[in-house]
């Protein structure tokens, strides 16, 4: 096995055990995206001067004694919306392509408590507006698995990164599906957390009633490790929550060991009492028949743990884009009028007057489908189409939580796929918006109730490309849906 | 209502977007076409029910007015397009009419 391929378990174990250096890892990660990333274009900022000289301190404070963190020495990257002092964070945009913040995201700081090595800034669609990394100012990436294809959106860079060996992991942030989704096109495990569970100071706001930061791993047990690191109030994000959140690492390596050591009898009762919903509504005829297959497969595998599950209906599914991309317009169309030219980002040299100075800056530093969704928003939002619109839609949202909350009276994970689809062709969808926003109708109602979801690989396609299963839990719940998933991926891996 | 040039001109003022020329009519038929697409909401009966504006958000959150310590002045200024040692230089922004 090539060092690549490790997880940060296995990888944290070696550095403990000294078979290998923090220096040496980062070094060696350096060297993997020098030689692959011209094929992916995953990185937008490689910090390959930081990445070093961060491994040697981080090597001299695990030689000290002073971190217990799995996370110490392992080299990581992060999504270019996160925040990061004195590197830049560019959105993958025009509009902030010379922006270097002058502070850490809350999550950059708690990893950096943990002794996490950053290796870079990883591609996104621009402002995080998109499901396909295509909209990125700098680059396309391309799938790993497949490179005529996207990674998925707007996380792609992240995933893609993980998927090719490009960083142990990653974090992404997902506002409708952009963790979940490029995790799935990738073969990767994503989990969007609680809405509240991780702070977004310091995230670049695309629509904040949907915002999470969360990460991408190589499989369940990373995800957990990651998870417990950066969970948790922050008070420079009055949304966090203050939930006492569980050593979720923990819980799974007790169960891991339940799992192991118990006899065939316990093993198939692992998951009893635990009640697993499918809506119809995301295996019907809209979805590929192989992810249908993929997900079927999956539901007897809880079955066979010990797990019930069961098909419902829940028509409020049609409703989910609309209502979704509504809010997302209004929120992004108030959160990006701070791109003034005046006090940080791109600034237009030739103007007319001072209405002409904004109307120029903000059309040259925002590609077009980020003034696509400023323009639709500046619609929903204005006299006249408000309630028709906004309203409607928040009004809508009330109806989509209440049905799902009613669903989660009865079930304690709700099932599906992550996509219709697998993976689709580099260009297949950019002519057409419409088509690109309906490849989220299984992500953003997650998002619109603010719930948590994990996004993890359940087989392949007629194509070989990755089919991801989504477990959605009830708010602050990632608990169980970690041990689900964590479960299903060891009878998968067996 | 079918999405006119006229109101695209409008929202792009009111936006501070500027829209090429070249590019109007695609715009506008991509923004009709996506309100026609979210119109389907309209099926939904919401008349007894009340807006989702925050989750959850169930309490305000306080704390005591202290003094801190703040992000470093030269920081937050070497993010600024163009400035002096102190202040943001903005472009000169009067015309005579």
């Amino acid at each position: 096995m090539e060092l690549y391929q490790y997880t940060i378990h296995e990888l944290s174990r070696m550095i403990k055990l000294k078979e290998i250096g923090v220096y040496e890892l980062t070094k060696y990660f350096l060297n993997r995206i020098k030689e692959k990333d011209s094929k992916i274009g995953a990185y937008i900022t490689i910090t390959e001067e930081e990445a070093l000289k961060r491994a040697e301190e981080v090597q001299k404070g695990i030689d000290r004694g002073e971190f217990n963190s799995l996370l110490a020495g392992i080299p990581m990257a992060l999504k270019d919306n996160i925040c990061t002092m004195g590197i830049p964070t560019t959105c993958a945009s025009r509009m902030l392509s010379n922006f270097v913040p002058p502070y850490n995201a809350t999550v950059v700081e708690k990893l950096y408590q943990n002794g996490a090595v950053l290796l870079g800034k990883l591609n996104m669609d621009e402002f995080a507006m998109g499901s396909s990394t295509e909209s990125s100012y700098f680059k396309i990436t391309k799938n790993p698995v497949d490179p005529e294809r996207v990674p998925g959106g707007s996380s792609g860079g992240s995933a893609a990164a993980v998927a090719a060996g490009e960083a142990v992991y990653a974090l992404g942030s997902d506002t409708g599906g952009s963790i979940r989704q490029p995790a799935s096109y990738c073969g990767v495990v994503g989990l969007k957390p609680t809405y509240g569970a991780v702070s977004r100071f310091g995230l670049v706001a695309y629509a904040s009633s949907f915002d999470q930061i969360g990460p991408i791993t190589k499989d369940v047990l990373d995800c957990a490790i990651v998870f417990n690191a950066i969970a948790g109030k922050d008070e420079f994000d009055a949304t966090s929550s203050d939930f006492k959140h569980p050593d979720y690492a923990e819980e799974l390596n007790n169960l891991y060991n339940r799992y192991c050591c118990e006899n065939e009898c316990i093993k198939s009762g692992i998951l009893k009492g635990i009640k697993i919903g499918i809506p119809r509504e995301f295996i019907d005829d809209g979805v590929d028949e192989d992810v249908r297959k993929a997900i079927l497969k999956a539901a007897k595998i809880f079955e066979s743990l010990g797990a019930e599950c069961e098909e419902f209906s829940l028509p409020i599914m049609e409703y989910v884009i609309p209502t979704y991309y509504i809010i997302a317009f209004a929120e992004a169309s108030s959160n990006l009028a701070r791109y003034d030219g005046i006090k940080f980002g791109y600034r237009a040299e030739k103007f007319e007057d001072l209405m002409d100075f904004y109307k120029t800056t903000r059309s040259e530093g925002f590609g077009i489908e980020v003034k696509r969704r400023i323009l639709l928003g500046t619609y929903v939002l204005s006299s006249g189409y408000y309630d028709a619109y906004y309203k409607k839609a928040l009004k809508a949202r009330t109806l989509i939580s209440r049905d799902f909350n009613k669903a989660f009276e009865k079930y304690n994970v709700i099932m599906g796929p992550v996509t219709p689809d697998t993976a689709f062709k580099i260009g297949e969808k950019t002519d057409d918006p419409i088509k690109m926003y309906m490849g989220d109708i299984f992500t953003v109602p997650v998002n619109i109730v603010g719930l948590p979801a994990i996004s993890i690989p359940c087989g392949k396609d007629r194509n070989n490309l990755p089919i991801g299963l989504q477990l959605i839990g009830k708010h602050f719940d990632e608990k169980t849906i970690l041990k689900a998933a964590f479960l299903f991926e060891k009878v998968v891996l067996e | 209502m079918k999405i006119s040039k006229e109101i695209i001109l409008k929202l792009s003022d009111l936006a501070r977007v500027k829209i090429d020329e070249k590019d109007v009519e695609r715009i506008t038929n991509d923004i009709d076409k996506i309100l026609r697409y979210m119109d389907k909401l309209s099926e939904l009966d919401t008349s007894q029910i009340e807006p989702m504006e925050y989750l959850n958000l169930s309490s305000n959150v306080l704390r005591e007015d202290e003094v801190r310590e703040s992000y470093d002045r030269d920081r937050l200024l070497a993010c600024v397009p163009e400035r002096n040692e102190e202040y943001v230089i903005v472009p000169g922004l009067t015309f005579e009419q």
